[in-house]
Parts: structure tokens; sequence; C-alpha cells
């Protein structure tokens, strides 16, 4: 890592640069707000127990009010009705709301608003569409109104946390709506989505001025998604369609599919990055980068996970972020543990297999910065 | 650090951020200031990530290649042979960490693998042997036996994992040989890990070994445990679980307050730690709102078939009780702030 730089060091050079004037007198954050994390962490943590009592005393109120109630369809649109004016109230509410207690008390108050709603929303639309089990509509347009909700609440919450856990909410929702339709394909196509999503939030391709306005959600969706990618890939490893063989049959190759479709994404990434950096697509450099990458996937292609690490590593080291680095190695060691755990070989050739790709590793290691070269960075 | 001071902060994205949000700088210096602010790697820096991470994974890949290799082959290995692999590796690790030298990376993880194989050295001998001894004795040993790399080897790290077995080792006596009473199995866990992480801080205080001054970080992962112990200790005495064979009765309370006092006394008074303090705070906000709520409970709604005030009650002494740990300990670091 490189070495400490101050805030008065960036600004000194971005003037020597002829990017601004000179440096401003004030600081556009506030340099005495400087509440260690964990004391935030105890005000939050006392702001959920405190919510916890109070999601009691509401739920109990509830059950007292509506008890009486028999008809299912007036019960949905209360639970709607209630459910929608605490999500919407808490949402306008936090806006105004200072400090990490408060902020934490509405967003457990906006969780449960939002509970009840999909409770109402799932009442009304098994009452209204009835249990099909040919294709289950209620499920299906269910999901397809929380994926809406999460995404038209993101922007809106002004909280990372809920962010966070609203991309988790609609990455769920949408295997659900993938589960419920059974067909494979679509979740390899939704891990490439996700995967997407994981490469906007994390790199730098979008233009300058929309990273900055939107850096705040980009942030905490990006590592709602990177859970969710790595969710999406679990599901597909575990994942075994029961419609008709035409569907089992694509079922065993939607791993490779994905893999391709991350491979892809990853080499975009690679040359997108060499380009940055001015090395050329022909550099003995570029040729070597690119070529371990495909070694690495070709006998990996049934375990998506590997690569999406590698993907994920890739981002986190070109951020410099340690959080997306730990979880990529994470997240790769247990796609290592699985792939091999599902070879279909004995454990003497696994070890062979695996000391084999230890000495190539070590071997690459070694040679790596002995045999080449690349223009070093002019900056810094 | 005062406000004036703010060009010395660390250049985090976070901050970058904000210059750009409320228009200091240009979106045109995006990128560049990133670069400036080392948030993005040069070239150099990209091809000795790569290596390394190639070396760190070909070192893994091979371990864990030889390690399957010999559980593919242990049942026709003989008994010798399986002796001679596992203390081979002991020996070649130990070697190679006073080669390495245990004062640099190298050396140390090479003790660090050293002290696991003797793990596995005394679960072979128990795998080969079958003598029906309790496990917390192989523990016990494995303690016992790494005790002087331990002491020599400079490394925290070392030292938890010694505070690990130990703690294992207890449990594990207490479970199989005595099978009763978890409240002076607590108490004897709490007294252990409180009491290394308060004689660290005290050996520390008088003595220049830099690692005991550097890399704390295993204190508080130590005094976590001790913390939950304590709390366990109190929500016992608070919720009157008889069946866990509650003995210490009312000297919980006063046991609680004692552990609290020292540990705040230690870390306001000998060494300024608020993190400490707050992670004692969570422990004191829990035992607090239990304590509370039992006594509400009992004097008011015990007969009552719903409670449903209660639960307001308790949010709201909830809210107060948080307010005043976190202001207390605001106070204190802004007054520790003033001090220096």
């Amino acid at each position: 890592m490189s070495d400490y730089q101050s805030v008065g060091d960036v600004l000194s050079r971005l003037v020597d640069e002829g990017y601004i004037d000179a440096i401003p007198e004030n600081p556009p954050f506030n340099a005495d707000d400087d509440t260690p994390i964990y004391i935030k962490a105890l005000m939050g943590f006392g702001g959920w127990i405190a919510a916890l009592f109070f999601f009691v005393f509401a739920g109990w109120c509830l059950v007292l009010t509506l008890g009486g109630i028999n008809n299912q369809v007036t019960l949905g649109f209360i639970l709607c009705f209630l459910g929608g004016i605490m999500a919407l109230g808490t949402a306008i509410v936090q806006q105004q709301a200072k400090g990490v207690f408060v902020s934490q008390v509405t967003l457990a108050l906006h969780i449960a608003g939002q509970l009840l709603l999909m409770v109402g929303i799932n009442i009304l639309l098994y009452e209204w569409l009835g249990y099909n089990s040919t294709i289950n509509y209620p499920t299906i347009l269910f999901s397809l109104i929380i994926i809406g909700i999460e995404v038209i609440l993101i922007p809106l919450y002004e909280d990372g946390t809920f962010r966070f856990l609203a991309t988790i909410a609609a990455v769920i929702a949408a295997n659900t709506l993938v589960y419920t339709l059974n067909i494979p394909a679509t979740l390899s196509i939704l891990t490439g989505l996700l995967a997407s999503g994981v490469v906007i939030t994390w790199s730098d391709v979008l233009p300058a001025e929309t990273q900055i306005r939107y850096r705040p959600i980009l942030h905490t969706v990006g590592y709602g998604l990177v859970f969710g990618l790595f969710g999406t890939i679990m599901h597909e490893l575990s994942n075994n369609p029961t419609v008709n063989e035409y569907s089992a049959h694509f079922a065993l190759y939607t791993p490779l599919i994905t893999s391709l479709l991350l491979l892809a994404l990853t080499l975009w990434l690679e040359v997108r990055l060499l380009d940055n950096y001015d090395i050329p697509f022909s550099h003995r450099s570029a040729i070597v980068i690119l070529a371990i990458t495909i070694i690495v996937t070709l006998p990996t292609l049934t375990t998506p996970g590997i690569l999406a690490s590698i993907l994920l590593i890739v981002l986190g080291y070109r951020r410099r972020h340690s959080i997306l680095l730990i979880l990529a190695y994470v997240f790769m060691a247990s796609f290592i543990s699985h792939y091999y755990y599902s070879l279909e070989v004995t454990l003497l050739i696994k070890s062979f297999i695996l000391m084999a790709t230890g000495v190539l590793f070590l071997a690459g290691g070694w040679s790596f910065r002995r045999f080449l070269s690349v223009p070093e960075t002019k900056e810094q | 650090m005062s406000s004036g001071d703010w060009h010395k902060l660390r250049a985090t994205p976070s901050r970058l951020w904000r210059f750009f949000k409320e228009g200091v700088l240009p979106p045109e210096a995006w990128d560049h200031s990133q670069t400036i602010a080392g948030h993005v790697p040069t070239t150099g820096e990209w091809l000795r990530f790569i290596e390394r991470l190639l070396l760190a994974s070909g070192t893994i890949f091979l371990i864990a290649g030889i390690f399957f290799f010999f559980a593919f082959n242990w049942d026709d290995l003989p008994r010798l042979g399986r002796f001679a692999t596992v203390q081979g590796a002991v020996i070649i690790a130990t070697i190679l960490a006073f080669i390495l030298n245990i004062d640099k990376w190298g050396g140390r993880l090479a003790l660090g693998a050293a002290a696991m194989l003797v793990g596995a050295t005394f679960a072979v001998v128990g795998q080969e042997y079958q003598t029906g001894a309790d496990s917390y004795r192989l523990f016990m040993m494995w303690a016992l036996v790494i005790t002087g790399w331990v002491l020599i080897s400079r490394w925290n790290i070392m030292y938890f994992i010694w505070l690990i077995l130990i703690n294992l080792t207890i449990s594990l006596y207490w479970w199989q040989i005595i099978g009763t009473n978890a409240d002076i199995l607590n108490l004897i866990l709490i007294v252990l890990n409180f009491g290394f992480v308060m004689g660290w801080n005290i050996i520390a205080g008088l003595n220049r070994f830099d690692f005991m001054q550097q890399g704390r970080w295993f204190l508080y992962i130590l005094m976590i445990p001790a913390l939950m112990y304590a709390t366990s200790l109190m929500l016992d005495f608070i919720f009157d679980f008889s069946y866990r064979y509650v003995t210490l009765g009312a000297w919980t309370p006063l046991i609680y307050i004692a552990l609290m006092a020292i540990l705040g006394g230690m870390y306001t008074i000998v060494r300024r730690d608020l993190l400490m303090l707050t992670m004692a705070s969570v422990s004191i906000l829990i035992v607090a709102i239990s304590g509370i709520g039992r006594v509400i409970y009992e004097i008011a709604f015990v007969d009552m078939t719903n409670p449903v005030g209660y639960f307001l009650i308790m949010g709201i002494i909830t809210i107060g009780l948080t307010g005043g740990l976190v202001l207390g300990l605001r106070q204190l670091q802004s007054y520790w702030g003033d001090k220096q």
C-alpha cells in the first residue's frame, strides 16, 4: 500500500496542477466529528433493542385491534395501509433524523412497516389470484412488487444500512422469482446482471459526475450486490429444476453459461484497466494477465464463484478496498473448496491436482516480476 | 486533533468525496485526486500484488495437496511412518522458524505452524493408542508443550492461540470431569481472560517490548468472552436460571460490579482506552435493561395477561440508558481530547 497522504497534501498537488486556485479555508466536512465507530455501534445497538420493545408493543396493539377481523381481504388492506404509512412516514422522518441512535430506531420502524406491507400484499395476492400449482402467479407478482418497492426506496431512504438490506431483499426476491419461474438460464442471466452491477458500482466505468453525485448509493448498494452475487451463485450451484426434462438438461449447463458471462466481464474489466494504465493490448504483460485469467477459468467453469472472486479481487485491489478483498478471499476459499469437493476423482488424484496447481502458482509468482516489466505509473 | 488541523487528516475516499460533492473541487480532478491520494495502485504495485497473490495461493494449494496426499495414504502408512510424518513436520517447521528468524514474518509463520502441528501430533497419538483419555488432556498437553515457544515468540498471535487452548482445556475439563455448576466455570474463565488482559496491560506499562505495546487487537478479542461470561453470570442472577446450578447467589452482582470497577479504573486511570470502556458499556446496557425489566415486570405487570404498556416503558428506558452511556463516553473522549 502506498504512503499515507493527508488532505492538505492532495489539495496542494491539485493547486500546483491548476485544478483549483487555492486550498479552501474550511473543510466541507466536520473535522471535529470524531465519534469513534464503536460508540456509534453502541448507539445502534441500543437503538435496535429499543426498537424491538416498540415492535412487540406495536405488534401486541395490532393483534388486539385486528384480532376480530375474519375477512382476509380487509385484513390485507389494513396491513398494507399501516405498513405503507409506517414505511413512507419513516422514509420522510429519517431525512431529518440526526444521529445514529434516532436513525437506527427509524430504520427498525421502517423495516417493521415494510414487513407489514409485504404480509398485507401477500394476503391480498393469494386471495385474489389463488394458488396455481403450474404457475405460481402470486409469488411471481409478489417478487416483482418487492423488487419494485426496494428499487424505489433505495434512492429515497438515505441510510446506508437500509440500502444494503434493501439490495439484499431485492436480490432474494429476484432469486425467488427465478426459482418460481423454474427456467434455469434465467439464473445465469441474473448472475450476469448482478456481476455487471458489482463492476458498475465498484469500478470507475461511470462518468466522474455520476460517481460523485451517487457515491453514497453506489457504495452501499455495491456491498449488497457483492453478497447478492455470491448468494445467487450458491443458489445456482444447489439449484435442481424440476419442471421437465428439457429444463433439467439445461440446468446442468447453467454454471457454464454463468462462468462464460463472468469470464467476458472479467476480461473486459482487465482490458479496460490495462488501457487506463496505458499498457498496450499487445504488451507481454497484458497477454500474460489475460492468459492467466483464461487458464484459471477453463478447468473451473463448473464453479463460477471462483471467477466471480477473481473479478472481486481485481475490483478490490483497484480500489485498495480491504473489505472487498477480504470478502473476495473468503468467497474464493469457499468456492475452491466446493470445486475440489465436487470433483469426481479419488483423493489421491485431488492431492496431485492441488500440488500441481500449487507448484504452477509458485512458479508463476516467482517468475512474474522477474520476466515481466510494465511502464511504471507516472503518478505519485 | 483540533478542527484547525484538518489539513493533516488522512485523505480518505470519503473526505475527498466531500470536496467534490460541495463543489470545492471540479469533477475533472476526480480520477486524478484518487491517484494522488494513493487510492489507486500503480502498475508496479499491481505486479507485486499479483506476484504475492500467486505465491500465497501456490503455498496454500501445495500444503493442501500434501495434506490430501497423506490423508489418502494414511491407512497404508505404518504407525512409525505416521508419527514420523507429523513429528517430522514439527521439526522442519521449528528449524525453519529459527533459520528464517522469529522476529520476521517468515519465522513467525513457521513457529505458528510448528505450534499447530504439535496439536496434530497429539491427535495422532490419541488416534493410534485409543487410550480413552478425555479430550481436555490433549489441549492441556498442547498448551503446556508450546508454552516455551509462546514466551520467546514475541508475537501476539501465539499468545492468543495459547489462551484459546487454555480456555478449551478448562471448559472441557469442567464438562468432562466436573459436569456441573456453570457459574463457577464462567467465573474461572472470566478470571483467566480478564486477568490476562489486565496483566498484559500492567506488564506492558513496565517494559519496552514493542510487541506488548502494539497489536492490541487480541486483547479486545479476549475481553469479549470475559465480558460475555460476566454478562451471562448477571443474567443468570437476574432471571434466576436455577437449572444452570446458580451457586454464586448474592455474590454475583458484587463480582460484576468489582469487574466493571477494575476495568473502568484500568482504562481511565492506568491506560486510556475508549474501546474497552465501550465494550464494558454494552455489557452494562444489557445487564441494566434486564435488571430494570425484571424489577418492573415483577412490581407492575406480573399479574397482567396483556402487558402491552410494559414494552413501551422498556423501549423508553432503553433509549434513556443508551443515551446516558453514550453521553458519558463522549464526555470522557472530549475530556481526554482537551487534556492532550
